[in-house]
């Protein structure tokens, strides 16, 4: 609960950066998706339902500060941290190379999902056009993001991330 | 007699030296323009001592002052730099109050022009996705906003409020993909829907025939109920026919700089 409560909270500053202090220096193409890096987080190292609670708050915050409806990042962000889980289950995620590698995946699976929703349920075609400009900055300002982030807290990214068995339970490395 | 001046021979000597030292006075106080020989002698005689003295004691000072002793410059130095940065700020504060005063006056000329009531309000925040084009403004309920209220800037249309709270609200840009505002080609009086395209705008359903050109104007058309009539959208900036299609595809530039957007006005109600 506790673990929760400091990813919402974290989640919360990384949301005010994104919506006041990276604009005044990026260009919306070049603005990185830090709640990702979060989910991914999430999706590695803590308990699946904690987590997947934590997630749905996540999305709710982001559509409480983008977008224009409700429920299309909290879909998203859902979708991705399951999407992770599974991989998590059969990858070394202790890898900061596979991590890296995790992060752009989920970015991309995170716009095209976007981009599903929204032409399917919201039919707009020009949301394609967007995500097809922004989606190859985004990567790299996130990797970028990823990157400071591994520098200065390595042990919160890095360290400590477990896996969990087919039972829920959370183990680190090979399992036996 | 003899013994008594050998007894006191330095007291009374002493006497004597006093008692012409005074006289010398009293007469030098008489004689006090000239100058005497003794004077000039010792005058002439320091005179170089003292000019070395002088010239190395200056030199001594100026270095110690200059190169050691610094505590005092650098207070000073100090003093001044903070002197230095507060009338920066100031003039930098004054710099931004005319700037904003010079937007809020076209503001105040853009609503003098449209003829209804307007709240100005100060764009505090974006959206947090870079696919969404939303800006939070500082106004909310409590100031009398609702959703659906048109979002103006100086240059044009900015967009409308799609959510609000007491004191925020969340207004959705005419560049978002999801908006679509009604609009006419002021020149033609051609009628087609603005569709947000992310930094440009996407004209649709502009008939075949219509005569478009590039730096045309686009104004809003007044139908849907939201954006007033004849308020600037954009300019056209690309104009393609095909045959085969029913409708022209036009690519229009938005008035509004929604880059550098600090103020806003929401209009509220209805024509005065």
């Amino acid at each position: 609960m506790r673990h929760c409560l400091v990813y919402i909270a974290i989640a919360i500053v990384f949301l005010l950066l994104q919506g006041t202090f990276l604009p005044l220096m990026l260009t919306p193409q070049w603005r990185p998706n830090i709640i990702l890096i979060l989910v991914l987080i999430l999706g590695v190292r803590e308990k699946p339902l904690p987590a997947m609670m934590t997630v749905l708050l996540i999305g709710a915050l982001q559509d409480s500060l983008g977008g224009t409806t409700v429920g299309l990042h909290i879909s998203v962000c859902l979708a991705v941290f399951i999407l992770t889980r599974l991989t998590a289950e059969r990858l070394n995620v202790e890898s900061p190379a596979l991590l890296v590698l995790m992060l752009i995946g989920a970015n991309l699976t995170y716009g095209l999902l976007v981009a599903f929703i929204m032409t399917t349920f919201a039919e707009m075609g020009t949301i394609l056009y967007l995500l097809v400009t922004a989606l190859p900055q985004q990567t790299l300002s996130t990797l970028f993001v990823f990157f400071v982030l591994m520098v200065l807290l390595p042990g919160w990214l890095l360290s400590g991330t477990t896996q969990t068995d087919k039972n829920g339970r959370l183990y680190r490395g090979e399992q036996s | 007699m003899r013994d008594l001046l050998s007894r006191y021979r330095f007291s009374l000597l002493a006497m004597v030296v006093l008692l012409a030292s005074l006289i010398l006075y009293s007469y030098n106080i008489r004689q006090k323009s000239t100058t005497t020989f003794f004077e000039r002698a010792v005058l002439s005689v320091v005179a170089p001592f003292q000019l070395g003295i002088d010239s190395t004691a200056t030199a001594v000072m100026a270095a110690w002052n200059d190169y050691l002793w610094l505590i005092e410059t650098r207070r000073r130095n100090v003093q001044l730099e903070t002197e230095n940065r507060e009338l920066r700020a100031r003039l930098e504060l004054l710099d931004e109050i005319s700037l904003q005063n010079q937007r809020l006056r076209k503001l105040l000329a853009f609503v003098d022009d449209l003829d209804r009531a307007a709240l100005p309000a100060l764009v505090i925040g974006e959206d947090v996705t870079p696919w969404s084009r939303t800006i939070v403004i500082n106004k909310g309920t409590r100031s009398g906003l609702r959703q659906g209220l048109a979002v103006v800037a100086s240059e044009g249309v900015v967009g409308r409020v799609i959510k609000t709270s007491a004191h925020s609200s969340r207004v959705l840009l005419i560049t978002d993909p999801s908006s679509a505002v009604a609009t006419l080609v002021q020149r033609t009086r051609s009628r087609g829907v603005s569709r947000g395209r992310g930094d440009r705008l996407t004209v649709e359903y502009v008939e075949q025939d219509a005569d478009i050109q590039k730096g045309d104007l686009l104004v809003t058309s007044g139908m849907g109920g939201i954006f007033p009539k004849g308020l600037p959208l954009g300019r056209v900036v690309a104009v393609q026919q095909d045959h085969f299609d029913l409708f022209q595809r036009i690519e229009a530039a938005p008035s509004a700089d929604f880059s550098r957007l600090e103020e806003v006005l929401v209009i509220l109600g209805d024509d005065r």
